[in-house]
């Protein structure tokens, strides 16, 4: 009887093509945006990590541990021990690379005027080994250590209308609270994927900013990279460190310190949500269209009653056929999600203009992340949600007098 | 065989209320072959729905083979009808995505009878009703007359104690009305099955072995031949 009904009910689909399209298509733009949805969320969460871990804080971020504290003062005299942590670093397994860090604001003194800028001090020859920082070089080529040098962001550097071979003057508050100015020579144009890198700032060797700051061979923060889970590893580094250096570190994983990456990790949570409404939005057409279906074939219902059918047995043909709709509509919807997602994973969404003059550790081109087990999910969720949308109008089915149907005109 | 004592059946329209049956009673025996005739409004239809357990009684009681529909509840009713009953349609009510073959086959799924047993009855009654070769024609590929042969097939593959056929050839011109009856006749001296069918037409009344005459609610006269 079952085989029959699922015979009955996929021939029924037919019955009206272009009705059983517009349910299916409803369907099917739900899937579509859900998983796409989902993909680009999941994209621009990857993608903030990444930026995070790579730029701003490491997976692992080690600082001093009154320095959030006075940040906005620009405390650069509370600083770290990079030797000391090195050697900490050195020995544990499940640190895979770590860089020491100066980030420090300032003025370019250029054209008789002064242009605030955020400048970073780094050891190149350690960067190398933490990130494929080479490639972010869109001309030129990487400071050299010793020497006053300047790495800028390309669109700092158009602004500025400054070039490779120019010498620009920074000025900048330092450790000892007294002011400082260095001239350092432009060797190279970065372009990285986060706007604000490009817009507001310049890389030079971490010992000439230490020499400029007067911060000696102090940093002000160390970015680790790890093996597993960050929290873990930053709980684990904190309690090694402090046997060393006591509780003058504040050592944090980067999914505690960003802000904007809680954001998207609630965001996340609440796209499911969204993702459910989108589908009952897509289900009422395929509610109507039942609906419909069952004042139209109200003669075929008294019929089949009459035949013999039970109640139960007719709201099973039409939920079947609602479940044919949406399984069809959701693979459809899915399948062109997936693709959509694929192609623009390779090509990426371009941002630029949009993200121009927002400060968020976002990539200007992002790209949204397939995955097939989210992919699976969507499908599975589609399909269970329209077909119990589909039972509210089946039901009625069940309730209709076999007379009154038969008399139905 | 069937019972009916005193059935009454009211209908509600709007603020009037309509006495469709006004204490009907008819003994029918088994095999017989009766035409409820009589013009539109007399109550045709709604004595074939009572007797087809379709409709609910307002009075009096309906017996069929020692069984009073009174007191069946809705799922009882449908078990009864899906074993006893056959039901012939005016408008053939076929389901039109469906195939000769298949429209009556399906009936023999809701049995859940073996698939194979029900490829042979199904071949069997199709053959009987002269559509042997038209198996996978779908209704609408198919006349009227054939069309209505489908439903007698699909009320006879399940041996049913009763047939009741709701003006069967009403949609149908004389020629083939005439061939559907005498298919019907046929049909109720091979298998013995009680058909009781409701009419308006004389050259239908004509083919009946008994004749009840319903006016207003109530048999002005029940004759046999």
């Amino acid at each position: 009887m079952t085989m029959k009904l699922i015979h009955v009910a996929f021939r029924n689909i037919s019955r009206n093509k272009r009705r059983s399209l517009l349910s299916g298509i409803a369907i099917a733009v739900a899937s579509m945006s859900i998983v796409f949805l989902f993909a680009m969320v999941q994209g621009m969460r990857d993608d903030m990590a990444q930026n995070l871990a790579t730029y701003y804080t490491g997976e692992v971020r080690i600082r001093n541990a009154q320095y959030e504290e006075y940040e906005r003062y620009n405390p650069i005299h509370l600083t770290v021990d990079w030797q000391r942590i090195d050697q900490a670093l050195a020995q544990r397994s499940d640190v895979t690379a770590y860089v020491p860090r100066i980030t420090f604001p300032s003025a370019f003194y250029v054209n008789g005027g002064n242009h605030p800028a955020v400048g970073i001090g780094a050891d190149f020859s350690l960067e190398a080994g933490y990130s494929d920082f080479a490639s972010s070089v869109k001309e030129g080529r990487i400071p050299e250590a010793g020497k006053n040098e300047m790495l800028i962001g390309s669109v700092l550097a158009r602004d500025l209308k400054l070039d490779i071979g120019d010498k620009v003057t920074i000025i900048s508050s330092t450790a000892a609270r007294g002011n400082n100015a260095m001239t350092l020579e432009i060797v190279g144009l970065a372009a990285f994927p986060v706007a604000s890198l490009n817009s507001q700032f310049f890389w030079a060797p971490l010992d000439r900013v230490q020499h400029f700051l007067r911060m000696d061979n102090e940093v002000l923060e160390v970015l680790v990279m790890v093996e597993d889970d960050e929290r873990k590893a930053a709980a684990a580094i904190k309690t090694d460190l402090e046997s060393v250096l006591g509780s003058t570190l504040d050592i944090q994983a980067f999914n505690d310190i960003s802000m904007m990456y809680s954001f998207i990790e609630i965001a996340q949570f609440i796209y499911y949500f969204i993702g459910v409404f989108f589908l009952l939005l897509g289900s009422t057409v395929i509610i109507n269209t039942t609906m419909m279906v069952i004042y139209e074939r109200m003669r075929e219902i008294g019929t089949l009653a009459a035949l013999g059918m039970h109640g139960k047995e007719l709201t099973r043909l039409f939920f079947l056929e609602g479940v044919f709709i949406s399984a069809i509509g959701a693979a459809v919807g899915v399948l062109i999600g997936a693709g959509i997602t694929v192609y623009l994973g390779k090509f990426g969404l371009n941002f630029t203009d949009a993200l121009s003059g927002i400060d968020m550790e976002i990539s200007s081109v992002l790209y949204p992340r397939f995955n097939i087990w989210t992919t699976l999910i969507v499908y599975v969720y589609s399909v269970v949600i329209s077909a119990a949308a589909t039972l509210i109008p089946s039901r009625k089915a069940s309730r209709i007098e076999p007379v009154e149907a038969l008399r139905y005109v | 065989m069937i019972q009916v004592q005193n059935v009454i059946r009211n209908y509600k329209a709007g603020e009037t209320v309509v006495k469709a049956l006004k204490g009907v009673s008819l003994d029918i025996g088994d095999g017989e072959f009766l035409s409820i005739a009589g013009p539109s409004g007399s109550g045709k239809t709604t004595l074939l729905n009572l007797i087809g357990c379709i409709d609910a009684l307002d009075g009096g009681e309906i017996t069929i083979e020692g069984q009073p529909v009174s007191g069946m509840d809705k799922k009882t009713k449908t078990e009864f009808r899906r074993n006893n009953l056959g039901f012939i349609f005016q408008t053939y009510n076929l389901i039109p995505v469906l195939s000769a073959y298949e429209n009556v086959s399906f009936v023999l799924s809701i049995l859940n009878i073996p698939e194979k047993e029900i490829e042979e009855r199904t071949m069997r009654i199709l053959k009987e009703v002269g559509l042997e070769g038209m198996e996978h024609r779908r209704p609408d590929r198919l006349s009227g007359g054939q069309q209505q042969r489908i439903a007698i097939a699909r009320a006879l593959v399940k041996n049913p104690k009763i047939v009741l056929a709701d003006e069967p050839t009403a949609n149908l011109d004389s020629k083939t009305g005439e061939e559907i009856l005498k298919l019907m006749k046929e049909m109720n001296r091979k298998y013995h099955t009680t058909f009781i069918f409701s009419t308006h037409d004389s050259m239908v009344m004509d083919y009946a072995a008994r004749l009840v005459l319903l006016h207003d609610g109530q048999i002005v006269s029940d004759e046999r031949r």
